[in-house]
């Protein structure tokens, strides 16, 4: 389908305008790299199975970049993605489930290499999800073709769904090159069980699961499971798909929470998920760039230990 | 959870609008057409109206759905594949049993359907209008929009004879338990007016249908 000339019409403005206006309004955003150097670079983690480091914060693309063919709102995506980059950022995680999501990120890709803006720092992750083993193949050349890749630098069984047949594929493109990483993912707290089986059984570089400061099931046997194998962790849901945000949006900040460089909730509930020593990286999902610069400050600063971990939730959990 | 934010979902209409435009706009004097075939029914008045159905869930069912919606939402080629066999059912009761007659009564049953006609014809497509982005391309019109399509089929039924409008209402009635539970979900509880519409409709049917068979027996 084509894409028409936008109409730039009072969606269209606020889709584009929101985010930066309103952090300019609220005085909030700072040019980028005084925001940077302000609070020092970007930690990150190594991928276990090859001891490459990658950003500790990466980008989720569920719903956020499921945006159709609206020039003006892809426009508004592209902004995010590039200040996704500006800020230091490495992995972009999508799928096949999330609609246009991959097809509005290589828009966006393609938008801001066109501008002149280096997108080396992708780390491009995406997911084969299909029921239909045979029709897996097509479908990561299809996620290839929207990105823009020649190959993805990590592909993982979604929901694992078919997943033993899926990893047979994996780790022959793999082996073949076509692929550097694999991974398997699961969400909501689904199939821990299953999950630790193939962890146990099966050879992966990552694995993704839900985990956040009331989530905590993962901290059972995923987790330190992950660390004994030597695979990487990825978090979706750090957030609760905001549900965290909105439950303690009313209520003040610890003030310790200074201690650790967060100034926000968001930022609080983002540093205990990407606190934790076995994971890798973290992937808030967000459509606005003050959002985007929130959550990308996570990954500067202190970092809470054990102790204040522990602090954090005894908090959470009294409120 | 659903995979698009609701500014998406009227974003998706507005976009598939515009790339057919302007065939979008033929919705309303096609809403009109199937309401004067059914309140004045002539001797090829069923067949045309049946026609005029039988495309709306066929364009909103394949070119809404299937070729465009399908991009955002994984679900739309299942839905894509009910509006089809909707089509086909309206086809086969229409064309080739020959059972689908209508007739406005005035009352309750005749003011609902006009009613609800009305809705999918105007306030629907109103809506769409003002929540979008206030252009032409964003109002959901009938036969080109699934929502306006079951509005205005539901209302029709209300004013056809015979107890082929219940089984016709089936499935339009489970769309708008779907566009409820979808609406709710994306943030919009109004949405929930949806299902109650259908649920009403259904009701009003079933009970004409029952006084129908009671007249039949008592005469």
């Amino acid at each position: 389908m084509r894409y028409r000339t936008p109409t730039y019409n009072r969606r269209s403005f606020l889709a584009h305008a929101t985010g930066i206006g309103a952090a300019v309004a609220a005085g909030s955003l700072l040019p980028l790299e005084e925001a940077q150097a302000a609070s020092g670079p970007m930690l990150t983690r190594p991928i276990p199975s090859s001891g490459e480091r990658i950003p500790v914060i990466g980008m989720g693309s569920w719903v956020t970049f499921n945006v159709g063919e609206d020039i003006a709102v892809r426009t508004a995506r592209a902004d995010v993605l590039k200040t996704f980059f500006a800020q230091g950022g490495g992995m972009v995680d999508s799928s096949p489930m999330y609609g246009s999501a991959q097809d509005v990120i290589g828009w966006s890709l393609r938008h801001l290499q066109a501008q002149g803006m280096s997108t080396d720092s992708l780390f491009s992750a995406t997911k084969v999800w299909t029921p239909v083993f045979e029709k897996g193949p097509g479908q990561m050349a299809q996620a290839r073709r929207l990105w823009g890749l020649n190959r993805f630098d990590l592909m993982q069984v979604h929901n694992l769904v078919d997943w033993e047949e899926h990893l047979q594929t994996l780790a022959a493109d793999k082996e073949a090159g076509r692929v550097r990483y694999v991974g398997i993912t699961t969400s909501h707290g689904r199939r821990h069980g299953d999950f630790a089986a193939i962890m146990e059984n099966h050879p992966l570089d990552f694995v993704q699961f839900t985990y956040n400061i009331l989530d905590r099931e993962a901290e059972a046997r995923l987790l330190p499971l992950a660390a004994e194998r030597g695979i990487g962790v990825i978090i979706n849901r750090p957030f609760r798909r905001r549900g965290l945000i909105n439950q303690f949006a009313g209520k003040p900040l610890p003030e310790w929470a200074g201690e650790i460089g967060a100034t926000s909730w968001p930022q609080f509930l983002l540093k205990f998920v990407v606190s934790h020593p076995a994971v890798t990286c973290a992937i808030p999902a967000t459509s606005q760039i003050p959002h985007m610069v929130e959550n990308m400050g996570v990954g500067r600063g202190p970092m809470p230990d054990a102790g204040m971990r522990a602090r954090m939730v005894r908090h959470v959990e009294a409120l | 959870m659903l995979p698009f934010t609701i500014d998406t979902y009227f974003a998706a209409i507005e976009q598939y609008n515009q790339s057919i435009w302007p065939l979008p706009l033929a919705g309303f004097p096609l809403a009109i057409i199937a309401i004067a075939c059914a309140m004045q029914p002539f001797a090829a008045g069923a067949r045309v109206l049946g026609a005029v159905l039988v495309v709306a869930w066929l364009w909103s069912g394949l070119g809404f759905h299937l070729l465009h919606f399908s991009t955002i939402n994984f679900a739309a080629p299942a839905y894509a594949v009910l509006f089809g066999v909707q089509a086909l059912l309206i086809a086969w009761i229409c064309f080739a049993r020959g059972r689908l007659n209508f007739r406005f009564v005035p009352g309750a049953q005749g003011l609902a359907g006009v009613v609800v006609v009305g809705m999918g014809a105007t306030s629907w497509p109103m809506l769409g209008f003002i929540y979008g982005n206030e252009t032409f391309a964003a109002a959901p019109m009938f036969a080109a929009d699934p929502t306006a399509t079951v509005l205005v089929t539901l209302g029709v039924l209300l004013l056809a004879e015979g107890r082929a409008a219940v089984w016709l209402a089936i499935i339009p009635v489970l769309w708008t338990f779907v566009d409820g539970a979808t609406f709710f979900v994306l943030g919009a509880p109004l949405g929930l007016a949806f299902p109650v519409i259908g649920l009403v409709v259904f009701v009003l049917l079933v009970l004409k249908r029952r006084s129908h068979v009671l007249d039949m027996r008592e005469n």
